[in-house]
This record gives structure tokens, C-alpha cells and sequence, in this order.
């Protein structure tokens, strides 16, 4: 017979309007150094959510997006979302766009959840990715034209990384983020993490499971988030929303790029969406409008 | 849906432990990788959270804010939030916490199972090369765990501890050799091949 070793830590806390949940596993012995980790994971998504909300008059990136037409070097965790959203959005052409914001905020996504604040559109649309000028030897940021960034698609999957970083020492654990993921190490018994796949068109049901491990595995969907008109998923070229995927779930290693590839594959649709993917290092599946299923070559591998 | 039981194409049941093969480091992935590094290494200002003992010192790149042309402080402040300084005191909650939120760790041991009697081998695979483990299992309970090839890129000698750490915890689950994670990966990964044979 064995003894009773490892522990099971849980802890969760809402930040980003979304309930961050850990899971933990650890010797007794580490008990200490567990609470740590997760005060610190913790730590790194308030640290985010103060930064990158677009909610918060007060966060560095609404006082940046108050400088117009003259170079800003934003701290070094702002300075990574904006370079990272900016680099996907030229990949993809503007079907992935951080200057989505007004938009957004027009769309009717302008309330801060913790405040129930209404953000009134502050910059004119019409404002695309190309007026965001980074300058990567420098670390500055310069805006073009006056406009809003919307780090949405970027910043909680950044958290998530960080949050992950704090964890590495750990035999296995779990940071569910809504519809962000990360399963580090394995599961008590030594495998890999299985994680259910909701079904993009059902009412709670399970449309596969994925076994991951040291992987990020985020969705998009256009079941939740609804405003009045539209899903929470801009087309960026377009006037409305995308339309034409119903769900999109990437796995990568790292959960900023699943979450950002996700969003840019829903806009692009099947084809060109998971030609993305594959490019850029992920695997994933998408549902389509029409009922079809498309994955990348590697997604199989994953599925329990 | 997939057959559970077929063999994956990446080699074997185990190919969740050998990555994902062949992301660029230029792809969008490699990307987001390198630079939550970056960002981490630079650390935070504030713990944001509990006792303040997990706060990591900011080095002078990561310090908000620092502008070409500075951004002004921010004058209008909505949302309840820390100080400007965003240093809170030890111990105190800080206020962007939504206070249905309090922060309970809850603890449920985890139960082990248990091991079949006899000698096992298991190789894993690390970021930086591999090793194979030798185990023996008597009466249900590990008794012994041998390094007995390694290939990785440091000395074994640098997780030396490990095979004592799982003769304590009587699982394949300990934590890593700080500044030997890579190792101490593949060393979990080789003890946990073995130990999926004594299931």
C-alpha cells in the first residue's frame, strides 16, 4: 500500500469578468510554496487586468490611447500585448485587429463589470491596426489617429501564461479562465489532463475531450457575450460580426496565442482559418455556421 | 471521434510528454512564448494579492510607464483600486478584488494508488534530452529508483534528490530541482513511464 502524498490546492477569484479558478498539486511539504505560487498567479492577472483593461480610465492602456501622434513606451508587460496583437493583425491582414476598441464600445461591449459603468465612445471609429506604430528596437508605441485598443483577445491569455510561469514547479496544475485553459504537468495519476470540449451549438454538452499537458487550450465562441446585435467577435474588415464559424478552439503551448488565433480563425472561417493555425504553430478545431467540422492535421492527436 | 485506444502517429500512448514537435520560434506561438518570458523575468510591482511575500522585484525595464513622452497620471479614477504606487501593505487585500471573491485555498489530499510488485524501466524526454529510470516495486510500495542512463544536456548529478523525493512521496509527482527543470522533467516523465507498468 501507498500513503496519501500529494495535494489538491483550489482557489478562484474573478478578475476580467471571468472567475480564474487554479488547481494545484503539490507534496505536503510544499504547502507554503503552493500558496505562494498561487498568490502570485493571482497577482499576475490583477497586474494584467489593471494594465490592459479598456474598461478602466485609469489603466496604462486607456492613458495611452489618450496620446496621439507621438512615440509612449508603455511598461514592459503592455509593450508585449500590443506588440503580439499588432504582429498577429499583420499576419492575418486585419481579420485580427486591436483597434477594434471603438467599435467594440459601439457595439454595445462598453461596461466595466466591476464599476457597471458605461464607457460612452471616446475616439471616432473607422481606426485600424496600421495607426499603431511599434517600434520594437525602441519598446515605443505611437498612435497614428486617435483610437482604442482592445487587448480582449490578448491579455487574459497573457495572464494565463504568467499565472502558468508561477506554477512551472509544480507536479500538475490547472488555470481555467473562462474559455482559457492551461494544464501544466500531469494529473494526479500521472497523465495528461483531459479537458472537455463544449458544443458550440448544444446547451451544455460535450462535444469531445482533449488530453493535453504542458498546452494552453482556449475557445471562441459566439455563445457568449452577446450584445444586442451580434457576438462579442467583430469582423474587423466588416461592418457586424464574423458569421461564419460558430466555434473555434486552438491548442498551443502558449495561451495568448491560443486565445489571439482563435479569435483571428473565427473571422477568417474554415479555410483560411485553419491554414492559419497551422502556420503559426497551433492545432485546433472549427465549427462551422453550416455544420461542418474542420481541424488542423495535428488536432486528432489530442482528442480522448 | 477518435479511438482512445489506437496508437498515436507522434509515437506510442505517451505522446502528450514529448510536445508538440516542430512550432518556429518566428510562428505567433513562438512568439507569445518568448515574450510572456520576457515579461515574467521583468516581474511585477505589487503582489496584488495576499501577504506581499510573492513579490518580485521589478527590474527598472518593466517599470510602468517610463515614456518617451510620459503618459500623465491618471486623474480620474472610477473603479476602487490601489494606490498610484500600486505598492499595497502586507497583508491587506487590495481593493480591485471583488469582495465575493476572497481568496480560500481549500486543500483535498489526493490519494495514490497502488503499485504492483516488480522491476520497471521508463525512458522521458525533457526539453533538453532524455533518461531511463529503473524502479523497483515491493509489498505495493516503491523501494528503489536508478538513474540508469542520462542523456540530458546537464548532469544528472543536479537532480540527485530526485529519486529520494520519490521514495518519500511514493509517486512519480515531486516537485522539480530548482534551476534543474528540464531535467527534473524528464526524470518525472521517465518514473512516471515506469510506474504506468505497475499500475
Amino acid at each position: 500500500m501507498t500513503t496519501v502524498t500529494l495535494q489538491r490546492a483550489t482557489a478562484a477569484r474573478v478578475f476580467m469578468d471571468t472567475l480564474v479558478a487554479f488547481e494545484v498539486l503539490h507534496e505536503d511539504a510544499d504547502t507554503e510554496s503552493a500558496d505562494r505560487a498561487i498568490n502570485e498567479a493571482f497577482g499576475w492577472f490583477a497586474e494584467v487586468e489593471r494594465t490592459c483593461s479598456r474598461f478602466d480610465p485609469a489603466s496604462e492602456l486607456r492613458r495611452l490611447c489618450e496620446r496621439t501622434d507621438q512615440p509612449v513606451r508603455p511598461s514592459a508587460l503592455l509593450f508585449a500585448a500590443i506588440a503580439f496583437a499588432v504582429e498577429l493583425a499583420e499576419r492575418t491582414n486585419g481579420a485580427f485587429d486591436p483597434a477594434v476598441g471603438a467599435r467594440m464600445e459601439a457595439a454595445g461591449f462598453d461596461t466595466n463589470y466591476r464599476t457597471g459603468e458605461r464607457q460612452p465612445q471616446r475616439t471616432p471609429g473607422g481606426a485600424m491596426w496600421r495607426d499603431i506604430e511599434v517600434d520594437r528596437e525602441g519598446g515605443t508605441v505611437r498612435l497614428r489617429r486617435p483610437l482604442t485598443i482592445d487587448l480582449g483577445a490578448v491579455a487574459k491569455g497573457m495572464a494565463v501564461d504568467l499565472a502558468a510561469r508561477a506554477f512551472a514547479g509544480f507536479p500538475g496544475f490547472v488555470i481555467d479562465a473562462g474559455g482559457d485553459i492551461f494544464a501544466g504537468g500531469t494529473n494526479a495519476d500521472g497523465g495528461p489532463w483531459v479537458i472537455g470540449l463544449r458544443d458550440p451549438s448544444g446547451e451544455g454538452t460535450l462535444a469531445g475531450r482533449v488530453a493535453i499537458s504542458d498546452a494552453a487550450i482556449c475557445t471562441s465562441g459566439d455563445y457568449e457575450r452577446r450584445a444586442a446585435d451580434g457576438h462579442h467577435i467583430l469582423d474587423p474588415r466588416g461592418s457586424g460580426s464574423a458569421t461564419e464559424c460558430i466555434g473555434v478552439t486552438v491548442i498551443a503551448e502558449s495561451a495568448m496565442a491560443a486565445d489571439a488565433l482563435a479569435t483571428a480563425a473565427f473571422v477568417l472561417g474554415p479555410e483560411d482559418g485553419i491554414a492559419l493555425l497551422e502556420e503559426e504553430g497551433a492545432d485546433g478545431c472549427l465549427a462551422t455556421s453550416d455544420g461542418r467540422t474542420v481541424t488542423t492535421r495535428g488536432f486528432e492527436a489530442y482528442l480522448r | 471521434m477518435a479511438d482512445p485506444n489506437r496508437t498515436d502517429p507522434r509515437g506510442g500512448e505517451q505522446w502528450w510528454r514529448k510536445g508538440k514537435p516542430g512550432r518556429l520560434k518566428s510562428s505567433m506561438v513562438g512568439i507569445s512564448a518568448a515574450a510572456v518570458l520576457g515579461v515574467y523575468a521583468a516581474g511585477y510591482v505589487s503582489s496584488g494579492d495576499g501577504a506581499g511575500a510573492t513579490v518580485k522585484a521589478a527590474s527598472p525595464a518593466s517599470a510602468p510607464l517610463a515614456t518617451a513622452t510620459a503618459i500623465p497620471p491618471a486623474t480620474a479614477t472610477a473603479a476602487p483600486r490601489g494606490p498610484a504606487g500600486r505598492t499595497l501593505p502586507g497583508g491587506e487585500v487590495p481593493p480591485t478584488v471583488a469582495p465575493t471573491a476572497t481568496p480560500v485555498t481549500a486543500r483535498t489530499p489526493v490519494a495514490a494508488g497502488t503499485y504492483k510488485d516488480g522491476s520497471y524501466t521508463g525512458t522521458g524526454v525533457g526539453p533538453h534530452g532524455g533518461m531511463t529510470v529503473a524502479v523497483a516495486v515491493e509489498g505495493g510500495r516503491i523501494t528503489s529508483v536508478d538513474i540508469t542512463a542520462c542523456n540530458t544536456r546537464w548532469p544528472c548529478s543536479r537532480i540527485s534528490e530526485l529519486p529520494s523525493r520519490v521514495l518519500a512521496a511514493q509517486s512519480a509527482q515531486v516537485q522539480y530541482v530548482t534551476r534543474a527543470t528540464d531535467s527534473s522533467v524528464a526524470f518525472v516523465r521517465a518514473v512516471s513511464a515506469a510506474l504506468e507498468q505497475a499500475r
